[in-house]
């Protein structure tokens, strides 16, 4: 055992760190699709990164974690965890991914979209997608289909736009080949990948909110100074700490660990993700106190995707439930 | 990055497997929910090192075997699963002797330590010198070639068993508090030592004792540390007494984890609230697994535990008490039914966590200022 991140991975990491930088927001005007995002969408196309879950790029699923992780810490819109979504549930197909191509979600966002109710469907993580992917069923085995994205559509989250699909657009793409089993071990690389960009969120939100604090000033003194606020920003730490060992436990879990235990993995990072990074980001609100209540601070942006990512493939009771049902099945 | 176990892993985990199959490791009862425990104790690290399963990552000279740390997580991972008491938590003591003693001290002590025949307990708190350790007050005055020791130690776990107390004494009354502190290594079978037990709220008296130490002589060789050194021997065994890692304690949350997923799993009715709380408990329990087997990872680039074992702390404690609180929910009936009392005395144990190795308060002091650092002022 060594879970010390490779030199090649530490490589992967900080490459798009750099990238990210270059792209940065930093005031909330500026988030959305904008020159900033199309750059960073064509640096991360150009490095390959698109390419990570492709049928011959093998285990990679945490190289995909330290993108997510660092693009989400960007607060960019440049898509990946959905055209990456897409590309590891066509690679279970045997087909390749469409040019472009997102995932679909149902109205609920706790699962991938069938064909039928297109209206309610959405194109999740849709910045430059032209087309979602959608799961057909026949008996019991499943097939892919894509929809045309037609047009954004705004949710609370800012930072990662959603799209309206075209009714009645939905094409056939794969016939049914892929068993339950395989649906299952797609949703847990989608839950590593989700608990990664809480990780990087979360982790954005509380530097931010250290550094706010140090620079602020009350009664003469840093407001840092006090236990009282040293205290939250220790406890975020400590929750950002977890966060990590669970999404670099999961992320590399999906590859190589037999299936009920990859879900498992899956699970308990996306959950206990979910929870810290919200913890994390309404601590960044507090410390920041009436500033942090206003739609110019910039913490609010990492909340609202926070809440968006904790949503996406199973909400935490939904997700919560599932657990324990599994494990009451074992003992 | 790889979880998975390399080929001498491998081997050592399907040995350790098959000596936990035929050896009578069901271990019994878990720590402080019943006196019986500790007795047992005893015998069952004497039978894990015998079977070459405790001390791995020690020294071979000192009766280790002088493996990667990695391997403690994998003694942890199969005493869990395979629901047997977890490994005694002795690695602070050692790694704080390793770090601080001389060769002919740990000579002298770890050999016998750790293959559990001569039992440590640890002097550091007191009634005056809780959080505030180095305000503490028990002297150690040398008279010819020997210290004697006056002072009273509190919360000494395992006092009553112990032949050997780690013993933190002022020996300079005119250096900074920091400064003035030597390590000892204290017999305990003396007539200067009165132990005394403490009965905590779970009913368990044979964990903590206190120690009145009136007169106790220390042959002036059992110095530990460098002289004034023992404040930095003792941050050194706390920072290793916070970290899980060192502990073993993920096997006995994990093992509890077992537990309660069977009481639920057999129970007729269970409310929606008590299955979430286990739920939270699985949840914590394998985060903290995920936690330990990064953190026994770091360490195989020589990284000394510092600072982060308060980060690790209060991961654990989170941990234990979210795993306490899971008990509770699903132990109070059980209570109330059959007058079984286990679940409950876990979730009664579980409320020290914060407390013991540095209360969560002063942890947080120390991200603040060692990790985080923040200003002061």
């Amino acid at each position: 055992m060594d879970a010390r991140l490779t030199e090649e991975q530490r490589s992967i990491r900080d490459t798009v760190a750099r990238m990210v930088r270059k792209a940065a927001v930093s005031t909330v005007s500026e988030v959305g699709d904008g020159p900033q995002s199309a750059i960073l969408a064509q640096d991360l196309r150009k490095a390959g990164f698109l390419e990570l879950r492709d049928a011959d790029a093998g285990a990679m699923g945490v190289e995909v974690a330290l993108v997510a992780e660092q693009l989400a810490a960007g607060a960019t819109t440049a898509s990946f965890v959905g055209p990456v979504l897409a590309a590891d549930l066509c690679r279970r197909a045997g087909i390749p991914a469409p040019q472009d191509c997102t995932i679909a979600l149902a109205g609920d966002a706790s699962r991938i979209a069938g064909p039928a109710s297109l209206e309610h469907a959405r194109a999740f993580d849709a910045s430059g997608a032209r087309r979602a992917l959608l799961v057909t069923q026949d008996g019991d085995k499943f097939g892919l289909a894509t929809a045309e994205v037609v047009e954004g559509v705004s949710t609370l989250d800012l930072s990662r736009p959603w799209g309206r699909l075209g009714p009645g657009s939905a094409a056939e793409l794969a016939p049914a080949v892929l068993s339950s089993d395989d649906l299952a071990s797609w949703r847990a690389f989608g839950h590593a990948v989700l608990a990664a960009d809480l990780l990087g969120a979360a982790r954005a939100a509380h530097t931010l909110t250290v550094g706010y604090a140090t620079e602020r000033t009350q009664y003469g003194r840093s407001v840092a100074s006090f236990q009282a606020v040293q205290h939250l920003l220790a406890e975020s730490l400590v929750l950002l700490e977890g966060a990590e060992s669970a999404v670099n436990y999961a992320a590399w879990a999906v590859d190589v660990l037999p299936h009920d235990d990859a879900v498992d993995a899956g699970l308990v990072s996306k959950l206990y993700c979910t929870n810290a990074a919200r913890t994390i980001c309404e601590i960044a609100i507090q410390v920041h106190g009436g500033i942090g209540n206003t739609w110019d601070c910039m913490v609010h942006v990492y909340l609202r995707r926070v809440l968006m990512a904790g949503e996406v493939l199973g909400d935490e009771s939904t997700l919560m439930d599932e657990l324990v049902e599994r494990r009451l099945q074992v003992a | 990055m790889d979880y998975l176990d390399n080929e001498d892993e491998a081997d050592f985990r399907s040995r350790l497997r098959t000596w936990l199959r035929e050896s009578d490791s069901s271990g019994g009862v878990l720590p402080s929910t019943d006196d019986g425990y500790w007795a047992k104790a005893a015998d069952w690290h004497r039978r894990l090192y015998a079977g070459g399963w405790f001390g791995v990552s020690f020294p071979r000279e000192y009766g280790g075997q002088g493996l990667p740390s990695v391997y403690e997580a994998i003694v942890d991972d199969e005493l869990a699963w395979a629901g047997a008491a977890p490994k005694p938590s002795l690695g602070y003591i050692v790694h704080g002797m390793l770090r601080h003693s001389s060769p002919q001290t740990c000579r002298r002590f770890l050999p016998s330590m750790i293959a559990g025949t001569q039992r440590w307990c640890q002097g550091f708190s007191e009634p005056e010198a809780g959080s505030d350790l180095a305000g503490l007050r028990t002297t150690a005055v040398r008279e010819g070639d020997e210290y004697v020791v006056s002072g009273h130690k509190v919360w000494t776990s395992y006092s009553d068993i112990a032949d050997w107390c780690i013993l933190l004494a002022r020996t300079d009354s005119e250096a900074p508090k920091h400064r003035g502190l030597t390590a000892f290594a204290m017999p305990m079978h003396q007539h200067g030592v009165t132990q005394k037990p403490l009965r905590m709220i779970n009913g368990v008296s044979n964990e903590f004792g206190e120690l009145i130490l009136d007169g106790a002589r220390i042959p002036a060789v059992n110095m530990i540390s460098a002289p004034g050194g023992g404040w930095s021997m003792a941050m050194t065994i706390l920072n290793h007494e916070r970290s899980p890692a060192d502990l073993g304690y993920t096997a006995r949350y994990s093992r509890t984890v077992r537990e309660l997923e069977r009481l639920i799993a057999g129970a007729a009715t269970v409310p929606s609230s008590t299955r979430r709380s286990f739920g939270s408990a699985f949840v914590h329990s394998e985060v903290l697994r995920m936690h330990v087997k990064r953190r026994l990872s770091q360490r195989l680039s020589d990284h000394e535990p510092g600072a982060e074992g308060a980060i690790d702390k209060l991961l654990m404690t989170t941990t234990e008490q979210v795993v306490g609180n899971a008990a509770r929910e699903a132990g109070l009936r059980a209570a109330l039914q059959n007058d079984e009392s286990t679940w409950l005395n876990t979730y009664l144990y579980s409320r020290a966590a914060t407390v013991m190795g540095g209360t969560s308060q002063i942890q947080k002091n120390v991200i603040a200022a060692q990790i985080l650092k923040l200003p002061t002022r």
